[in-house]
């Protein structure tokens, strides 16, 4: 029996699509849903929470967190109050040991981890001469070591089962930095770039490897922002976290087993044209505390 | 994850063997003058057998011991070398 499907759990914001599956949720040309489950790491407010919502219609969700514990479980109460299953577990993914620990467990909970969405970030926005050495380690030992732990850990099963999709967040930041931002864009850039590498010696084992560049979502983030940026993007707002994890949801599909190692932006357009400063040709704000995405 | 003592070097090379003709390479090329080349064996199939005999046999392959291995004899001797 098929039926169409509205993606994503009822997240403010989101703008859903359907697609066709079966009431099984095996896809509707018959090809079975490969088993295992999906990690999502940040998941315990803004865009990782709404990528752990938006996947948790298709497996069980592990909604990794460390700061957020309220959160985090509030997200896995809305998963598990529209019929998923889903668990939170904390853990800081600069710490290898941490990351072990966190994978033995949801193995356990929840089977191998096939989806990967490496969300997890921290930020120390200031000018270079400003930022402390332990401020860059931090930001490069969360948003660039921290992806490469996770996804060290999950390709081994990844790899047994012939499938596997692992989704990097990075940021236009990489290759549009604003000032202030060199921790952090540096940072990304290194994702995009262990992205395409890590995508191509996996892909014949069906294991796809890609990375998102959001540019502006209505985040945590932005409520800190004492200017409205909406004007200066091209949609005249900016993005809700639902659509972009719209995107990711189509990249652990199966219908996106073809798409490897790209980095896809989803700016409402922002980097199609000439680079916008700041609705006031000013920098950012600086001094953005340590911050999950 | 403890090392399976009672495992031979019998039954781990045979594994090796499946698991590399499951990767794609020619039953009949394997012969221990065979190199890894030769049989299509690669970087990430090494690594999916390292996965293999850790979860089976509870090896940790050390991928370092790997460096001067060409032929299929040179790794089986290397992982088999992990039972003693």
């Amino acid at each position: 029996m098929q039926k169409d499907v509205v993606t994503g759990l009822g997240i403010e914001g989101h703008i859903p699509y359907t697609r066709s599956v079966n009431t099984n949720g095996d896809r509707a040309d018959g090809v079975k849903k490969p088993e295992g489950c999906a990690l999502v790491t940040g998941a315990g407010r803004g865009l990782g929470a709404a990528i752990a919502e938006a996947l948790a219609d298709e497996r069980p969700v592990c909604v990794n967190w460390n700061e957020d514990a309220d959160g985090a479980a509030a997200v896995v109460e809305r998963i598990e109050a529209a019929g998923g299953r889903a668990v939170a577990i904390q853990a800081d993914i600069s710490d290898n040991a941490a990351v072990e620990g966190m994978y033995n467990r949801v193995e356990e909970e929840l089977g191998p981890v096939l989806v990967l969405v490496n969300n997890a970030g921290v930020r120390r926005d200031l000018p270079a001469g400003f930022l402390d050495p332990e401020d860059w380690q931090r930001v490069v030992a969360v948003n660039l070591t921290g992806q490469f732990h996770t996804i060290r850990r999950a390709l081994g099963k990844m790899v047994r089962h012939r499938f596997g999709r692992i989704v990097n967040v990075s940021s236009i930041s990489a290759v549009r930095p604003l000032p202030g931002q060199s921790a952090y864009a540096a940072a990304k850039a290194g994702v995009e770039a262990m992205t395409k590498t890590v995508a191509i010696e996996v892909a014949r084992r069906g294991i796809t490897v890609n990375a998102i560049a959001p540019g502006l979502m209505n985040t945590g983030f932005v409520a800190e922002m004492d200017e409205d940026w909406s004007a200066a993007m091209p949609p005249r707002r900016i993005a809700e976290p639902g659509e972009v994890a719209g995107l990711v949801h189509y990249l652990v599909s199966e219908e996106a087993s073809y798409v490897n190692g790209a980095v896809l932006n989803i700016d409402g357009g922002l980097t199609a044209g000439l680079a916008i400063f700041s609705p006031r040709g000013r920098p950012a704000p600086a001094g953005i505390a340590l911050d999950d995405n | 994850m403890v090392l399976k003592t009672s495992t031979t070097p019998e039954q781990m090379g045979t594994r090796i063997l499946e698991a590399l003709v499951e990767f794609g390479a020619d039953p009949d090329a394997m012969h221990p003058d065979a190199t890894l080349e030769s049989l299509e064996i690669d970087s990430l199939d090494m690594f999916e057998l390292a996965q293999i005999l850790h979860q089976e046999f509870g090896i940790e392959v050390n991928p370092d011991d790997f460096e001067d291995v060409a032929t299929l004899g040179d790794a089986q001797a290397v992982l088999v070398g992990y039972l003693k």
